[in-house]
C-alpha cells in the first residue's frame, strides 16, 4: 500500500515565526504588565492563539495577529469597566533629576510608563513600540479615532515626551 | 525632556527586563489543544447528527470497555468556501505520513492519519482525502486508560455512518504485527495495515466497508508475527461512536 508524504504542514513556518517574534512580544508584554513573569505569561498564550490559528493566519500577517492576540489578553480587565481607569491627573512619581545618561532615561521612562492609565500605556505600547498606525490602534482596541490621538497625546505629556511636528507624527500612517 | 526617540529606544532595549526563551514545543502543544476544542465545539451540530443517524438505524453496537474514540465525527461543512479553514486546520494536525486506502467513496479516498489527541497520547483519524487534496476527517479513535503505546490492539472502532455512506473499522497495533485477522459476524476477515511513517512499531489497520458494515459484531481480534505466531493482544476489542 503507497504511502504519501504530509508532515505538520505549517509547523516550520510557526516555529520560524515564534522564533523571530518571541522576544518581541515578550518586551511588549513588559511594557504592558511591568511584570517579567506575566510577560512571559502573555507573550507564550498569545503565541498559543496564534499557533490554535495558524492555518488561518498564515498567510495573512500573523504578528499583526499576534500583538492583537497579546493587546487583548492584557487589556480585557480595562476593555470592560472602561471608566475605571480616568485617569486625568498627572503621575504623583516625582522627575528624578538626573536624567543625564541613556540607561538612566530609558529606566525612567519604563517606570514612568507603568505610571500611565493602562489605556494610555496600550496605545503609547501600540503606536510607538508596535509603530501601528493611529487608525489600526482605534480599530484594535475598539475606539475611536479621536481617543486614541488624545490618550496618545495626553500619554506622551505626561512622560515629558516632546510632541513631533505634525509631518513626523504621520510617518507611521501606512500608505 | 525626552525625545520621542528616546521613548523608542527605552521601550526595544527594556533595560531591566531580557527576553527568555519560549518552549515552543508547550506553546504547540497547548495550541493544539485549543484549536481541537474550538473544533468540537463548533462542530457539536454535526456530531449530533451523525449521532442521531446512528440511532435512528439502530446501527450502535453494546458499548464495550476498552479504547473509545473523543469524538464521533468533526465537523464536515458543506460549501466549499467554509471547508477551507477546517481542513486546512486538520490537516495541519497529521502526524507522520497519510496513509492510502485505495478505497474511493464518491472523489474522495478513504485515509488513515495519526494525530494528537487531548487527552491521550496519540490517536488514529479515519477520514477521506477531498479531490482538491485536502483532507476531511470523519472519525477519532484513541485510547483513554493508557499511555497507548503498550504492546497489542489499541483504539479498534467498528464501522459507522458518516456522511451518508460506511466508515471503515480501524485501529491500531504496538508490535510487529504482520497479519491481523478478525471475525465480522462469524466470518474470519484479514485485516489491511501500514505502519506508521514515524514509528514502525505502530501498526494501523482497517477493515473496508465490504468486509465490516455498521452493527456487524466483531469478535477475534489477533495479530501474528511474520512466522506466524500469535503476539499479545492488549485490547482486542472494538467500539462505536
Amino acid at each position: 500500500m503507497a504511502l504519501v508524504g504530509l508532515v505538520r504542514r505549517g509547523d516550520d513556518e510557526f516555529v520560524e515565526f515564534a522564533r523571530a517574534s518571541s522576544a518581541r512580544l515578550q518586551r511588549a508584554a513588559y511594557l504592558l504588565t511591568g511584570d517579567r513573569h506575566q510577560a512571559e505569561e502573555a507573550a507564550q498564550a498569545a503565541l498559543v492563539r496564534v499557533y490554535a490559528s495558524w492555518g488561518r493566519v498564515r498567510r495573512k500577517d500573523p504578528y499583526a495577529y499576534a500583538r492583537t492576540v497579546l493587546t487583548n489578553l492584557l487589556t480585557d480587565q480595562w476593555r470592560r469597566p472602561i471608566r475605571e481607569y480616568a485617569t486625568e491627573e498627572l503621575p504623583e512619581r516625582p522627575l528624578p533629576r538626573d536624567v543625564a545618561d541613556d540607561v538612566t532615561r530609558r529606566r525612567w521612562l519604563i517606570g514612568a510608563l507603568q505610571t500611565l492609565s493602562p489605556r494610555e500605556r496600550t496605545v503609547v505600547v501600540l503606536r510607538h513600540f508596535f509603530d501601528a498606525t493611529e487608525v489600526d490602534v482605534a480599530r484594535e482596541l475598539n475606539l475611536s479615532l479621536g481617543t486614541v490621538k488624545s490618550l496618545n497625546s495626553r500619554a506622551l505629556a505626561k512622560l515629558r515626551v516632546s510632541i513631533p511636528s505634525p509631518r513626523r507624527a504621520e510617518s507611521g500612517v501606512r500608505p | 525632556v525626552n525625545d520621542l526617540d528616546d521613548l523608542r529606544d527605552a521601550m526595544r532595549t527594556t533595560p531591566d527586563f531580557e527576553p527568555r526563551s519560549l518552549d515552543l514545543a508547550v506553546v504547540m502543544a497547548a495550541g493544539g489543544r485549543l484549536r481541537r476544542r474550538r473544533r468540537l465545539a463548533t462542530g457539536a451540530a454535526s456530531g449530533l447528527a451523525v449521532l442521531a443517524l446512528l440511532v435512528g438505524g439502530a446501527q450502535l453496537l453494546p458499548a464495550r470497555d476498552g479504547p473509545r474514540p473523543v469524538a464521533p465525527a468533526a465537523p464536515a461543512p458543506a460549501s466549499a468556501s467554509a471547508s477551507a479553514p477546517a481542513t486546512d486546520d486538520a490537516s495541519a494536525e497529521v502526524l507522520g505520513e497519510v496513509v492510502r486506502t485505495g478505497l474511493r467513496v464518491g472523489d474522495a479516498e478513504r485515509v488513515l492519519w495519526v494525530t494528537s489527541t487531548d487527552p491521550g497520547p496519540l490517536g488514529i483519524m479515519s477520514g477521506r482525502r477531498l479531490a482538491d487534496g485536502s483532507l476531511r476527517p470523519d472519525v477519532l479513535a484513541n485510547e483513554t486508560d493508557d499511555t497507548g503505546r503498550e504492546a497489542g490492539f489499541h483504539a479498534g472502532q467498528a464501522a459507522m455512518v458518516v456522511d451518508g455512506s460506511n466508515t471503515l473499522a480501524f485501529g491500531y497495533y504496538v508490535g510487529p504485527a504482520t497479519r491481523i485477522t478478525a471475525r465480522a459476524s462469524g466470518r474470519k476477515i484479514i485485516a489491511k495495515q501500514a505502519t506508521w511513517s514515524e514509528d514502525p512499531s505502530i501498526v494501523l489497520f482497517w477493515f473496508t466497508p465490504n468486509q465490516v458494515k455498521p452493527g456487524m459484531e466483531l469478535s477475534g481480534l489477533t495479530a501474528y508475527d511474520s512466522r506466524g505466531g500469535k503476539l499479545p493482544a492488549g485490547q482486542p476489542t472494538f467500539s462505536v461512536g
